[in-house]
């Protein structure tokens, strides 16, 4: 596990470093340059401070040449860092006006292969969200990025500055080197021990917040004021927080006393090394000027332990972000067939067809066999859960059946292309979508090669009634959605548009899944009638929970449980006295 | 002005909560301030001695010692001060979280109902449901920080000075525009990357799209995704564009800042050596004062940062604020007993807050003990806002909401869980465990296992715990990882077990609008009248057939009581009632011309009626 999760890390550092190059390699060269100029002019001062006290202490007299030089490359030494940060903050910005364009495309592109039946699973969902966040408001990439060349950089540093001192004398090494050890050890130690605690908490974290929303949310604290279990939920989250706060706390507190521990040794040294080269100076086996110099270095040498211990904290953070974006690319996308599509002109041939969702029990789908006619009006009735959607989403193929066959003529979906196949479907879903677009778009969005037909689309507005919500809009090039300064549609508003969105589609084949959001019975009797009437010609699949719709079908399939248990016409199942004449009953045992 | 007062806030606050924390933190943060500026002098003296005793006088030994000494226990202190400022700092946000945390829940609870349902407050809840305490202790933090650089850049300002005066002055006259142009560029490049626009709004939007199941349906069958992705492109494009145009301007400042900096730098390095040729500093001088410019470099970026950020998280204290003024509602009940249990209401007009039409209009009617009542009519008739009352969420306009004469708002809330249990419309499963789910309707019965399966059983759900392993302790939802969550019908089961368990002498279901099928729903309500037949039920519903259960009947229409009765009675009379019964059940009877003719008029009526009920939607 262990060993597989720093592979992981190699891999994920790999595809950073690639897109890094691949979107912004300026930015790359940016920083890279920044590294690479800081890190040897922090090296030289500590030379040049050293020349130029030995000239300035040489009694007979300053060379002046020589002294003006060094004077020029100190202002070059200290003045070149101060407009590298030009060059940091360029590349910053450029990363991020890049962000979008780049990383954001990427996840689109992503984003339409994977399985549909992944995005069922809130876990997946939950990848998404992170994913985004960790690009356009962490900048993963850059901010690792810059945190690997810093921690190059400091590391080169501490090394050549060690060298510097070296090369006056051999004797100031071991103080260096061993002031750095503890250092470096107690960082990686209380990152390491922040990163578990942290990790281990995230499920009380989630639960924390989960808890948090509740007091804010209306729906919960309507019911939470009126049975009066607010201080319950107040006590969960107290407790839960308590204990993660304590963790923490102590977490620190270790981190505290190590780092203490850690400042007397690297002290120690220092103050070793510092007497160290005193003494040296007093034997005259070091220069004046050199052993300022090391005072210098000493001083840079503590800078960069602390900035190198800072960057691996920032680094474990920042991978955390390339972790989650990274992450969203291993979710499974789906594969298309090969073959090119024929429209059908027999028969829609389900064949034991089986679907079960990630992480359930249950088959949704447990044995499905049905035939659909071509011209054929179908309505599939059912209780809720009896996988009345899962079935019209397994027959447009865009669930795969975990077994058995759904073919058009002889056609399995899985074979055919996907363009090409949903050519000829056209739906109107059960949570259709509300697109803050123009009206215009709302409707043709389902084919877009007739977005300016605007015949088409006056013809569709007439049939579907809502000539006048499009004069109350403005027109149909008005952007809709409160959000971009335009108006919201009720819920009988967006029923209406979305079944014009699917009529609009030039389609043989249409699928309506009745709408869940709460649309009075007697409406939604409504929209179907009217819905059945525009349809003519076509093969349609509707799905309902209603019975009364069922009389003006060709065909009634009744589900149960996953399976198809009747099938037939309104008059048949009557006499029949299974399931349907069961519903039926049941509904209209009431009247 | 509000970034300074909102800062104070939250200065007040840490104060308030967290004195001794804090003091120590700051103290501790300015004592390091000073740190490098002392430092230099100690550079300056060692090397200076270290000079002199290689000239040939030993007496400077005893200074380089002292020196020296003081040099290492100051960068000791240093190390072990800035470590102890982390964890102060954590300590002061742990405390903070607490206390904050209390402040706002109790807050929330004291909240006036309105409030949430409000449109004008829901981003303030937004906010506030999102960890509002980090903003405090982040800003305090954040300026602290910047004050701290700044106060250590002064200070080594000052130690120049005692250097060579010429350095100090120059460096003052640089030192001010230079610090501004950092700010500004800060400023400007914060709002680059914070701000909000059209075009980021509308990016968002469309990332929205794509994390939506069925958004991606849709896309894929229809083959939208070119639009989309035209779309995507489009609006990062213009908001590439956009940081473009602010990125070049923050990067002019931020260059001729730089240069300033630049020229600064080597305006000092310039006037050191030649002051070190012609004698007027001491080599230490120049070592030490050289060997402190980078940092100061660092300092002058930290600080800008800094305070740029101490002024973003300042504004966004101001929700904070905005919170806390937010009205808190005007009742707390005491009344503890009453002498019986009717329900009355007198006269009760409501219109919601903020919009003009009159839900409830001179709303009066009386309920025994024990009854079961049902209202029926259609949506945006007023139900849900008359439950809304009765359990004094809201109060009336005018009239009074009266249970065993006592007014609702009067009753403690213990008294009123007695008197009444509820099954709101939009009910609510939460990521509990099952027993948790269950008591949340008494939690005093937490711990009466009998009771809980009881309930469940009542309600049908006993499947619920008898199925699983851990049985009541099961957790539902996905929160924890071997959750597992209910379907709709489930969890309205759960819900009315929660209410069975309240055993309250009124029990109401407010229809549910979340889709049931028809057969789950009339089910629900069978059961629901069993259930509770020892209590009073109030049943709200626009499917009449399930009022039929019901002793009596009220009809809603347009914020009044139009007629009551029993079915049988209202079925006989000419109106509403009868209008709407019988063009729900001819969906059911054989299709006849007279039934057709019933469907239309019916449709049309729906279709007001939707219209009605989207308009109090929106409205609320």
């Amino acid at each position: 596990m262990e060993q597989r999760q720093k592979f992981k890390m190699i891999r994920y550092i790999g595809y950073c470093f690639r897109d890094i190059l691949r979107f912004t390699p300026l930015m790359f060269l940016g920083k890279l340059a920044v590294s690479l100029v800081e890190g040897v002019l922090a090296v030289w001062q500590p030379i040049l401070i050293a020349d130029i006290c030995e000239l300035a202490a040489d009694l007979n007299g300053i060379n002046r040449i020589d002294f003006n030089r060094n004077i020029f490359f100190l202002c070059l030494c200290i003045g070149l860092p101060a407009l590298s940060s030009i060059i940091t903050r360029g590349t910053t910005i450029y990363n991020d006006c890049k962000k979008e364009s780049c990383y954001g495309w990427n996840m689109f592109e992503h984003a339409q292969k994977v399985r549909l039946e992944a995005l069922e699973d809130s876990q997946i969902l939950d990848t998404f969200q992170k994913a985004d966040a960790a690009y356009s408001d962490e900048m993963a990439g850059s901010k690792m990025l810059s945190n690997v060349f810093m921690i190059t950089e400091a590391t080169l540093i501490c090394i050549s500055t060690v060298f510097v001192v070296g090369r006056f004398s051999v004797w100031l090494i071991p103080g260096a080197v061993v002031g750095c050890i503890p250092h470096l050890v107690v960082t990686l130690l209380s990152e390491k021990r922040r990163a578990t605690v942290y990790r281990t908490q995230s499920g009380i974290r989630r639960r924390m917040q989960y808890l948090w929303v509740q007091f804010c949310k209306k729906e919960s604290v309507k019911e939470m004021r009126s049975m009066g279990f607010g201080r319950y939920l107040k006590k969960l989250w107290v407790e839960a927080n308590v204990k993660t706060m304590r963790d923490m706390q102590e977490v620190e507190l270790r981190a505290l006393k190590l780092s203490s521990l850690d400042a007397i040794i690297k002290n120690a040294c220092y103050a070793a090394n510092i007497a160290i080269a005193l003494f040296l100076m007093l034997q005259e086996k070091i220069a004046v000027g050199q052993f300022a110099a090391c005072l210098s270095a000493f001083a840079i040498l503590q800078s960069e332990l602390m900035r190198l211990g800072n960057k691996i904290g920032d680094f474990a953070n920042s991978y955390h972000f390339v972790e989650e974006y990274y992450d969203f690319f291993q979710t499974e996308t789906e594969t298309d067939g090969e073959k090119e599509y024929q429209p059908f002109e027999k028969e829609i041939q389900l064949r034991d067809v089986h679907f079960r969702y990630c992480g359930s029990e249950k088959d949704a789908l447990n044995g499905v066999n049905l035939n659909i006619n071509k011209g054929e009006h179908v309505v599939i009735v059912g209780v809720n859960g009896s996988g009345k959607t899962t079935l019209s989403k397994v027959l447009t193929g865009s669930y795969r059946a975990s077994s058995g066959t759904v073919c058009y003529d002889g056609q399995n979906v899985d074979d055919l292309r996907k363009n090409s196949f949903y050519r000829d479907i056209s739906l109107v879903p059960q949570d259709f979508v509300h697109y803050n677009f123009t009206l215009r778009e709302n409707i043709s969005i389902s084919d877009l090669k007739y977005m300016g037909d605007e015949k088409r689309l006056e013809n569709v507005v007439d049939t579907m009634d809502i000539k006048e919500l499009v004069q109350s809009i403005g027109g149909l090039d008005i952007q809709l959605g409160r959000e971009f300064g335009g108006r919201e549609l009720s819920g009988g508003e967006w029923q209406k548009v979305a079944i014009a969105r699917g009529l609009f589609r030039d389609s043989k084949l249409i699928i309506l899944d009745e709408p869940t959001s709460a649309l009075d019975p007697l409406m939604e009797y409504d929209i179907l009638t009217k819905f059945l009437g525009l349809i003519q010609g076509k093969t349609s699949v509707i799905i309902s929970h209603r019975v009364g719709i069922c009389r003006s079908a060709d065909k009634i399939v009744v589900m149960k449980e996953g399976r198809v248990v009747e099938c037939g016409t309104h008059e048949q199942l009557q006499q029949a006295g299974g399931e349907y004449s069961r519903i039926w009953q049941e509904q209209a045992k009431w009247y | 002005m509000k970034v300074i007062r909102n800062f104070l806030f939250s200065v007040g606050l840490i104060f308030r909560y967290t004195p001794w924390n804090a003091l120590f933190y700051i103290v501790g943060f300015f004592g390091a301030g000073t740190f490098s500026g002392i430092q230099i002098i100690l550079v300056k003296n060692v090397v200076d001695s270290g000079m002199a005793y290689v000239s040939g006088r030993p007496e400077a030994l005893e200074s380089i010692m002292i020196n020296g000494i003081a040099l290492v226990a100051l960068l000791f202190f240093w190390i072990v001060l800035q470590r102890f400022g982390a964890y102060e700092n954590k300590v002061i946000e742990t405390k903070m979280t607490r206390h904050v945390a209390a402040d706002v829940m109790e807050k929330l609870q004291k909240l006036d109902y309105a409030a949430f349902e409000s449109k004008d407050t829901q981003e303030v809840l937004q906010r506030i449901s999102n960890s509002p305490w980090f903003n405090i202790t982040r800003c305090f933090d954040r300026a602290m920080l910047s004050l701290q650089t700044l106060l250590s850049i002064l200070f080594v300002l000052g130690v120049y000075m005692t250097i060579s005066v010429w350095i100090g002055i120059g460096l003052f006259v640089i030192a001010i525009p230079m610090i501004t142009l950092n700010f500004l560029s800060t400023k400007h490049y914060h709002h680059v990357l914070w701000g909000t626009t059209e075009e980021r709004r509308r990016m968002k939007d469309l990332k929205q799209l794509i994390r939506s199941k069925h958004a991606m349906y849709e896309m894929k069958v229809f083959g939208s995704q070119s639009l989309i992705g035209d779309k995507w492109k489009d609006a990062s494009g213009r908001v590439e564009a956009e940081m473009k145009k602010g990125g070049v301007r923050v990067l002019i400042l931020e260059g001729i800042g730089k240069l300033l900096n630049l020229v600064y730098y080597v305006f000092i390095i310039v006037m050191l050596a030649y002051s070190l040729m012609h004698g007027a500093v001491t080599l230490g001088e120049f070592v030490a004062a050289i060997s402190s410019i980078g940092s100061l470099t660092g300092k002058v970026n930290g600080s800008a940062w800094f305070m740029a950020d101490a002024i973003r998280f300042a504004l966004d204290i101001e929700f904070y604020r905005e919170f806390m003024s937010l009205p808190e509602k005007e009742y707390y009940g005491s009344v503890e007993q009453v002498s019986h249990k009717d329900i009355a209401f007198e006269n009760v007009s409501f219109t919601y807050p903020g919009t003009d039409r009159e839900i409830l209009s001179h709303v009066t009617f009386r309920i025994k003990e024990g009854e079961r009542v049902a209202f029926v009519g259609e949506n945006g008739a007023g139900k849900s806002t008359m439950i809304k009352l009765l359990y004094g969420l809201y109060a009336p306009d005018s009239g009074r909401v009266l249970i065993g004469g006592v007014d609702v708002r009067d009753l403690s809330e213990n008294l009123r869980r007695k008197l009444l249990s509820v099954v709101f419309q939009d009910f609510q499963g939460y990521e509990l465990t099952l027993r948790e789910n269950v008591a949340l309707g008494n939690i005093d019965k937490l711990d009466q296992d009998g009771q809980i399966m009881e309930a469940l059983q009542m309600a049908g759900a006993e499947v619920l715990y008898t199925a699983e392993e851990k049985g009541l302790e099961r957790n539902l939802g996905h929160l924890e990882e071997d959750g597992k969550d209910l379907s709709k019908g489930q969890w309205q089961r759960v819900a009315i077990a929660r209410a069975f368990l309240a055993d309250a002498a009124f029990c109401v279901l407010d229809e549910p609008t979340a889709s049931l099928d028809p057969i789950a729903e009339s089910n629900m309500y069978e059961n629901f009248a069993r259930i509770f037949h020892k209590n009073g039920t109030i049943m709200i519903s626009h499917r009449l057939a399930s009022a039929k259960m019901a002793d009596r009947i009220m009809v809603l229409d347009g914020g009044r009581i139009v007629q009551h009765g029993s079915h049988e009675q209202l079925m006989q009379e000419e109106g509403l009632y009868r209008t709407m019964y019988l063009a729900q059940s001819s969906w059911y009877a054989e299709r006849t011309m007279d039934a057709e003719r019933t469907m239309d008029a019916e449709r049309t009526m729906d279709a007001e009626r939707t219209m009605d009920a989207e308009h109090t939607v929106d409205a609320v």
